[in-house]
């Protein structure tokens, strides 16, 4: 399982993020990886946007996996319940990114 | 302790109609009234999205009208009212800030632009400090940012590492404020260049509500946003540089490099934060401060004014030559030299704009 992960916006604006292979983790990470994705509940492609909001921070998640592909970007107060654990994991693996 | 109350959860409909079909008398009442609840909240959310202004809470005596609250260690808002209008400092420090910075926000836009609070119509300024978030592991820790949710501002205590609380910041408050002024102006859709432009105006006028507030002249002023909100180190001085885009934070363990362009040929294509709305807007900010500086004096008195008249009419979806032009435009009621100060700042981050006759 590949999990590719952009933390972006915020009043700050600063762009961060990560790219996990399960396959090169050490076994527990990789464990809490693909278990954190499994009760994420995130099973479609979208974006899921607040239109009100301004300056909340953004979260790009891009899985793929056997079972296929998953692209979703969420911000703080679209983030369901479910996916919190899987992107504080990804937050607390992320390092500062530069522009693309 | 931070709960959720099931009360303020959304009942998915088909349990809602099994709860309709109960014996108990007293669940059934409860659906009954979820669906009614249910039903305004739809409502309610239409008409804001119609209307901003029939979401907006207006002040009793129609005039400047504050309300803070605390979170108390909870990720909902508003929270808990600790502070109002008429009332004395409090022991907390990031509740006063947040009184005091939206207070100083309200006046400098009713001395200089005339505007009564961010809908023109004396709406209430609401604000919550202490926010936080959950961390994934069954904790809540203080959040690293601030935002405007549509209808108020909330402000984090930073991690004490990195970000501080940040109320400390009056631009950053001035900056989420201005967020509400433009939701009831030209409501610049965030994203791509119009985001960026949304962003650009919230630096614009929370850096001039700064500079109103403690006198600096626009060629002795300093155009950092936010540097109160990070905790001191050498690879950081603020969130952004108005002056020089993309040189606020270098090399930084957790913020990087700043991204922010300083000119047009650089500009951001990605999709991150909204097609780079936080990142462009170093363009526009850049744009801004060569005017400024070239205007001189006070720059909320001609920049300023311009900018602002120019908020007021741009479109709702529009790029930065079409601001660009709009400004130049507005320059012209000023006078040719206004103009062509605001043409050439335009023309120095590469975005060209016509000077009327």
């Amino acid at each position: 399982m590949r999990v590719k992960f952009v933390q972006s916006g915020g009043v700050v604006g600063a762009m961060r993020g990560c790219e996990l292979d399960s396959s090169s983790l050490p076994p527990e990470e990789a464990r809490e990886l693909e278990s954190l994705v499994r009760s994420s509940g995130l099973s479609a492609s979208g974006e899921f946007l607040t239109p009100a909001a301004r300056d909340l921070r953004l979260y790009e998640i891009h899985v793929e996996s056997g079972a296929g592909s998953v692209a979703v970007t969420f911000d703080d107060h679209s983030l369901p319940e479910r996916a919190r654990p899987l992107v504080s994991f990804l937050r607390r693996n992320a390092k500062p990114q530069g522009r693309e | 302790m931070c709960q959720r109350d099931p009360i303020q959860c959304i009942i998915p409909p088909y349990i809602t109609e099994r709860l309709l079909r109960s014996d108990d008398a007293e669940v059934r009442a409860r659906a009954e009234a979820n669906i009614t609840a249910a039903a305004n909240m739809r409502a309610a959310r239409a008409r804001g999205r119609a209307a901003p202004s029939l979401m907006a809470p207006r002040a009793p005596a129609g005039g400047k009208h504050r309300l803070v609250y605390d979170a108390n260690k909870c990720d909902k808002l508003p929270g808990v009212l600790v502070r109002s209008e008429g009332q004395g400092p409090v022991a907390d420090p990031a509740v006063n800030e947040a009184f005091d910075h939206a207070g100083a926000t309200y006046d400098f836009y009713d001395a200089v632009f005339k505007r009564n609070s961010l809908d023109g119509d004396g709406m209430t300024l609401i604000g919550t400090v202490h926010l936080v978030e959950p961390d994934g592991r069954g904790r809540f820790v203080p959040l690293d940012n601030a935002f405007w949710d549509g209808r108020q501002m909330a402000y984090g205590d930073g991690d004490g590492v990195i970000f501080q609380r940040f109320t400390r910041s009056l631009d950053v408050v001035g900056h989420e404020l201005t967020h509400g002024v433009q939701s009831f102006t030209s409501n610049l859709e965030y994203e791509g260049q119009s985001g960026a432009l949304n962003e650009h105006f919230a630096d614009v006028f929370g850096v001039l509500v700064r500079q109103w507030k403690n006198g600096e002249k626009a060629d002795r002023a300093d155009w950092l946003i936010g540097k109160e909100v990070l905790v001191g180190a050498p690879t950081r001085r603020g969130v952004r540089d108005m002056e020089h885009p993309g040189t606020a934070f270098m090399r930084d363990p957790y913020l990087g490099t700043d991204p922010q362009p300083a000119h047009l040929s650089k500009l951001y294509e990605g999709q991150s934060d909204n097609g780079g709305v936080h990142i462009n807007s170093g363009i526009p900010n850049r744009a801004f401060v060569l005017a400024a500086k070239t205007l001189g004096a006070n720059a909320w008195d001609v920049t300023g004014r311009i900018w602002y008249d120019t908020m007021l009419r741009l479109p709702k979806r529009c790029e930065f030559h079409e601001c660009a032009e709009l400004c130049v435009q507005t320059a012209s009621a000023l006078g040719a030299d206004a103009a062509r100060a605001v043409s050439a700042a335009w023309a120095n981050v590469g975005v060209a704009a016509k000077v009327y006759a």
